[in-house]
């Protein structure tokens, strides 16, 4: 007997499940001005408002036309757009026909710029962006650079990283100033350069 | 050295597009940054690369592509009217620091030049310029039940598939704006991010400004018509082309060219598919 009822409850579910209404309407502005109706039309359950039944666009003079298959007796209707106020509407769950009156307004999206990480590596080069590590006290590269996690600059101007000394300084890749790098350390200011780059396993004598 | 086989690629890019045409075709409202990751080889995960894109979205019509081809489009605009070799002096030490990679190398538009089209346009083939127009209709299946925040936007999950491969795509109704990357579209709200279910191509939303009404251009050019499969074929003709210089190509050391011929060889994973 228990299996009987279970039977009969699925069957109904499964008809329910299947009816399918077809709801059309077109938008309109109640002033007559002329407003872009070009909208998403969004249809989901009463009892959840976030989620998506299904979606249609209305055309740009207003009309759109959507098949939904919902379970439930009514339905809530949103029409979202750029240049409309969004709209909800609670439908009974049948086919039919609406005018919605839409009212003019523009919508802003709050900007989100994207900065660039201040350190990555790539095989055995780290690199640091200098913009990230400047502080008002700045004057030349060498200043930026003690400022970076790793390094340590001596009052003479030398380098260190993690510890060890520093065996080149290139500049734009060429060995410039040799041992007497600091000379551009202490003198060369931080505006002029972009990236400083750390390579790990360098290997300044070209065997072979 | 390393850098020669794209220089020359740049090369010719530079010298042939400077004599083009713009046409202001709609006024920017919103400007969408993506970042654009691709395996480049077919099921090679360590070929992957990254490259910015970025979406303007205007009144009536949309426009997508590499945001180093934005960059060079306003020098090009800015010196067109010096000659060819002033404005290529000129512009060339701008530039050659941002290539585009040649899966990244096309504009998408949408709803241009014909309404509800969407418009593919590749100009720097070697072999020509290549436009495909195509009327396409996704079919989204939403998933109700899945949500999740990305970026901040509360997003809806949809699945699709797209000329063999098949996508998973979370949009964010708090962004009504039926768009997204490449020729993606057809959701109630924008497209924040898409992934094939290789993950093999992925788009994904980073930044988004306000476009402040400045025009969106249409660069006219006479192109070849062709279908997405044309394309992808005139894609593989043009790296047959390539290679073809490599081999002709004087190198300091042969271990280099031949790493250079194999790294343009291996580049058989275009977002489109066929078989």
């Amino acid at each position: 007997m228990a299996r009987f009822c279970v039977s009969i409850a699925f069957i109904l579910l499964v008809f329910t499940g299947l009816s399918q209404v077809t709801i059309q309407g077109e938008l309109f502005s109640p002033t007559g001005t002329k407003a872009n109706l070009e909208a998403s039309i969004i249809i989901s359950p009463l009892e959840k408002p976030g989620s998506i039944t299904a979606f249609g666009f209305s055309s740009a003079d207003g009309k759109f036309r959507i098949a939904v298959s919902s379970p439930s007796d009514s339905i809530l209707l949103q029409v979202k757009s750029m240049s409309v106020r969004d709209t909800i509407l609670r439908l009974a769950n049948k086919s039919q026909l609406l005018r919605i009156p839409v009212t003019e307004q523009h919508h802003q999206i709050s900007e989100v710029r994207v900065a660039n990480r201040p350190i990555f590596s790539k095989g055995d080069t780290t690199t640091y962006i200098v913009s990230s590590f400047v502080q008002r006290k700045d004057f030349s590269i060498g200043d930026v650079i003690s400022n970076m996690p790793g390094f340590e600059v001596s009052p003479e101007g030398k380098v260190s990283y993690q510890g060890r000394d520093i065996q080149k300084y290139y500049i734009e890749g060429l060995d410039l100033l040799e041992g007497q790098y600091s000379l551009a350390n202490k003198n060369l200011p931080h505006t002029a350069v972009g990236a400083v780059e750390v390579l790990h396993n360098h290997q300044p004598v070209k065997a072979i | 050295m390393k850098q020669l086989p794209i220089l020359i690629v740049f090369i010719l890019i530079s010298l042939s597009s400077i004599a083009q045409e713009y046409i202001k075709i709609d006024e920017v409202t919103h400007v969408f940054i993506y970042s654009y990751t691709f395996c480049e080889e077919h099921k090679n995960p360590q070929s992957a690369k990254k490259h910015e894109m970025i979406l303007e979205v205007g009144q009536n019509h949309s426009k997508f592509y590499s945001s180093n081809k934005a960059f060079t489009d306003s020098l090009l605009m800015r010196y067109a009217n010096e000659s060819p070799e002033v404005a290529f002096s000129k512009i060339f030490p701008l530039v050659s620091g941002s290539p585009v990679p040649p899966f990244c190398n096309f504009y998408v538009y949408k709803n241009y030049p014909t309404a509800n089209k969407t418009t593919f346009i590749a100009s720097d083939l070697s072999s020509g310029k290549y436009q495909v127009e195509e009327d396409i209709k996704f079919d989204w299946t939403i998933d109700i039940n899945a949500t999740d925040t990305i970026s901040g936007l509360i997003c809806h999950k949809a699945q699709t598939s797209f000329y063999g491969r098949n996508y998973t795509a979370w949009f964010s109704l708090d962004i009504p704006i039926n768009d997204g990357p490449y020729k993606f579209n057809g959701l109630p709200g924008l497209i924040v991010q898409i992934a094939d279910t290789d993950n093999e191509h992925i788009f994904s939303l980073k930044g988004l400004v306000n476009g402040n009404n400045k025009p969106m251009y249409y660069v006219k050019n006479t192109n070849t018509n062709t279908s997405s499969k044309g394309y992808v074929n005139a894609l593989e003709a043009s790296k047959a082309d390539l290679i073809k210089e490599l081999e002709k190509g004087t190198f300091s050391d042969e271990n280099m060219k031949i790493r250079a011929i194999k790294r343009v060889q291996n580049r058989n994973n275009f977002i489109e598919k066929h078989n």
